[in-house]
């Protein structure tokens, strides 16, 4: 049903149809198109832009942890070192006591006692060479492993910031039991002062304080390992992080050296002096100028492939995390975040544009579908039109196409059926037609062959009727009428015996020229006349008809007759005699019925070059009803008052020079006024050659 | 010249009246006035009597006026003859077959007996 594709593109129909939905899915593929990606390319775009934030965010989460567990770890590590102090010093309490109570017992003096003491505790040593010391509520040192401290007066005592050491903590001991206190003291051995954490508890029965203390160093060491070691892992951790395609995460510390950075000839390299090419100012103030503001720092920066050329977008983010005074910053190239929204904006044009294709060819069979029938029903009309009235659409649905082209089927069926029998009947009525007319043409024959025997047949007699009368006439004219002279009866007969013999002379003249006239008539109309065809000076001619009808005129002393023909007037050919015979048959009708008064012969040429020629009387004139009907044969202008000793005309005449006339492509006609005459034209080419 | 004039015609009284016309050459000339009632017999007679003169009818029984002119013509003896040929007839193509069948002169029916006593008149040299 789809047809010929060829066909089918040919049908304007389909084409507006396919065109139209063409255009609505190009129009809703479109809207769809640019409605969708942009928005679609913008929310990709932000969320990118989200999860290079995020992943910022989850790197500083992750080093708050970390610091958090540093710090967790100080904490614990001091607390420690707090109880391992405070278990040293009751140790060394419980060992004074058990000292002591020899003293007790009697068994030593109280100064042998102290002696042992502070010869035990001053070589006592634990952890990382710390150790233990003692003095009295005076502030004066009873044991301590430095020689120069043990035994003395350290009142006025102060450690490396210069703050008085004992006394705060003899006196809180003495307040409080007990104590912890942090200070700044060399090490054994050292000259330089560390931070140093103090235990001490107060010794009331020998009004002594004992204490001991552990360098922070030590701790912060272990700290310093542990956040060595959480960095190695964040900086393990942070390789694996990408943002989008290449983006990564670094950090820089406060003196901006970039210690976490995947490009290892940027890594631990202090970067102040890196410039950003977009601002000329260096790149890490600008970095740290949009921390934490949520804000992302967009500046050209180079790519790995495409080494010193720094026209690329690159957007980073800058995160301040006081607790390690870091500086988190991740770093991606714009084009990457673009890039998913790029994938699938030109996915969607895709999806789109294959749509559009299926939606395409999809309307292409539906709409061919559609107008299939109707352009079959059109096809088959077109061919009904040209003629071929056995097309036939053929089309059979239930729908109104369906009916329509039933209809239509059914229609031409009945056109068909309805010229076949047409066709029959104009059949038979041609061969009617045909039948008639070969009768017709018979009876033309035989009756131009009964014309001309008829008019043989006529003049025969006539010549014997004519023949004899005149023979007559001329005996008696000869023998009788002499002779009847003197007697009076006689002489009237005999006139009248010869008026009668002119009766029938003119009569038999008149017959004559009637069998004439019917003879001519019969052979023009029949076709079966020889035009004898000369080229002739037209001049010569009218000058001749006119000098062949003079004799008529000068009988006539009433009617002035004048002739006007043009000078140099053009050759024509025709039939001489038959020419003659128009213009001296026009003549001899004007003299015959212009009894007085003048008959004008007018000739020349008209400016279209037609030859004309005018017959002019001034007789009675022909009433405008006889004037149509004055070229017809066998008529008559009826008129009491003409013909009155008149020949009478055969009513031939005009309708043989029409025929004479119409002959060589003229034309005859009249114009007459009752009482004031007529005038007789005609004109014909000049030049001419008939057809004979 | 053999003063013999012949009137050919199937028509007795068109043979009457050209009889009677010719009459006067009868009489004041001495003339022969022969007939003859159709084509074979007028060309027996032209070939028996040799007129000077033949009114020859063109439509007749047996033979026309324009055979009998072309058998006329044929024969080197009669082919000084005069025939004046009527007709009814009055075509000019008639007139053309009538001069080239050998006719001296044509006279189309009706006539007028003034007009044939002229002609012959005239052919005879009697003017």
């Amino acid at each position: 049903m789809t047809g010929n594709p060829p066909t089918m593109l040919r049908s304007k129909l389909f084409l507006r149809l396919f065109a139209l939905q063409v255009v609505i899915v190009a129009i809703f593929g479109a809207a769809i198109y640019f409605l969708s990606v942009p928005l679609i390319k913008k929310t990709i775009y932000d969320q990118e832009q989200t999860a290079g934030r995020t992943i910022l965010d989850n790197v500083y989460e992750l080093a708050n942890r970390i610091h958090a567990d540093l710090e967790d770890y100080r904490k614990g590590a001091i607390d420690a070192r707090k109880r391992e102090l405070k278990n040293v010093v009751s140790i060394a309490a419980s060992y004074i006591r058990s000292v002591f109570a020899e003293v007790d017992k009697g068994a030593l003096t109280r100064d042998q006692a102290t002696a042992r003491v502070a010869e035990r505790l001053r070589s006592l040593r634990f952890g990382k060479d710390d150790y233990i010391w003692v003095v009295d509520y005076d502030s004066f040192s009873i044991a301590h492993p430095d020689p120069k401290v043990n035994g003395t007066d350290n009142s006025q005592l102060r450690d490396g910031r210069g703050e008085l050491l004992i006394p705060p903590m003899v006196e809180i001991a003495r307040r409080s039991g007990e104590g912890y206190r942090t200070y700044w003291w060399s090490r054994l051995g050292a000259s330089d002062p560390s931070e140093k954490l103090a235990y001490f508890m107060d010794f009331p029965q020998l009004g002594w304080v004992i204490g001991t203390g552990v360098y922070m160093d030590d701790i912060d060491a272990e700290v310093v390992e542990k956040k060595m070691e959480a960095i190695e892992r964040l900086r393990t951790s942070l390789r694996e992080i990408r943002i989008s395609k290449t983006g990564y995460v670094y950090i820089f510390d406060s003196g901006m050296n970039m210690f976490i950075h995947p490009n290892p000839n940027i890594e631990g390299k202090n970067v102040a002096g890196l410039e950003n090419p977009t601002t000329g100012h260096p790149l890490v103030r600008d970095l740290v100028a949009v921390a934490d503001t949520g804000d992302g720092l967009v500046y050209k920066w180079d790519k790995p492939s495409d080494p010193g050329n720094y026209s690329y977008d690159k957007i980073s983010w800058v995160r301040h995390f006081k607790g390690f005074g870091w500086y988190l910053a991740s770093s991606v190239y714009t084009e990457e975040l673009q890039r998913g929204a790029d994938v699938l904006g030109n996915r969607i044009l895709a999806i789109t544009a294959v749509v559009l294709v299926l939606a395409t060819l999809l309307g292409y069979v539906f709409v061919g579908k559609l107008t299939a029938p109707i352009r079959r029903l059109s096809d088959t009309a077109r061919r009904v039109r040209n003629g071929d009235l056995s097309a036939v659409s053929g089309i059979q649905r239930d729908d109104e196409i369906g009916v329509l082209s039933a209809a239509f089927d059914s229609m031409v069926e009945q056109l068909r059926e309805n010229i076949d029998v047409l066709d029959i009947k104009v059949k038979e009525r041609t061969h009617d037609l045909e039948k008639a007319n070969e009768e017709l043409k018979e009876l033309d024959r035989m009756k131009s062959g009964f014309l001309s025997s008829v008019s043989h047949e006529l003049r025969t007699p006539l010549t014997s009727v004519r023949g004899f009368a005149k023979l007559i006439a001329k005996d008696f004219e000869k023998v009788f009428a002499p002779r009847a002279q003197g007697d009076a009866k006689a002489e009237k007969t005999a006139s009248r015996v010869q008026e009668n013999l002119g009766i029938i002379l003119a009569e038999s003249d008149r017959l004559t020229r009637l069998i004439d006239d019917v003879l001519d008539i019969a052979k023009i109309e029949s076709g079966r006349v020889a035009w004898n065809e000369e080229t002739f000076r037209f001049g010569d001619l009218v000058q001749k008809a006119a000098r062949a009808v003079e004799a008529v005129f000068s009988a006539s002393p009433r009617v002035s007759f004048t002739v006007a023909i043009e000078e140099g007037l053009p050759e024509t050919a025709a039939d001489p005699d038959r020419l003659t015979q128009v213009i001296a048959n026009l003549l001899s009708n004007a003299a015959k019925f212009t009894e007085e008064g003048e008959v004008e012969l007018r000739a020349w040429r008209q400016a279209d070059g037609l030859l004309r020629v005018d017959v002019r009387d001034s007789g009675p004139g022909i009433p405008a009803m006889e004037q149509e009907r004055i070229f017809d044969k066998f008529h008559q202008v009826v008129r009491d008052d003409t013909l009155v000793d008149k020949p009478k005309g055969t009513g031939l005449g005009l309708a043989i020079c029409k025929e004479i006339v119409e002959h060589y492509g003229g034309r005859i006609w009249v114009e007459s006024e009752v009482g004031k005459g007529s005038t007789f034209s005609f004109v014909i080419p000049a030049k001419t050659k008939g057809t004979g | 010249m053999n003063k013999k004039i012949l009137i050919v015609d199937d028509e007795p009284h068109i043979r009457s009246l050209i009889e009677q016309t010719l009459e006067y050459l009868e009489d004041e000339h001495g003339f022969e006035i022969l007939s003859a009632t159709n084509g074979e017999e007028g060309l027996a007679t032209i070939r028996s009597e040799k007129p000077a003169l033949v009114f020859l009818d063109v439509m007749m029984p047996l033979m026309n006026g324009y055979a009998v002119c072309r058998k006329v013509k044929e024969e080197p003896d009669l082919a000084g003859t005069i025939i004046v040929l009527l007709t009814a007839k009055g075509q000019e193509v008639d007139r053309q077959v009538g001069i080239e069948a050998g006719a001296h002169r044509y006279m189309t029916k009706p006539f007028d007996p003034d007009e044939l006593l002229g002609l012959a008149k005239g052919i005879l040299g009697l003017e």
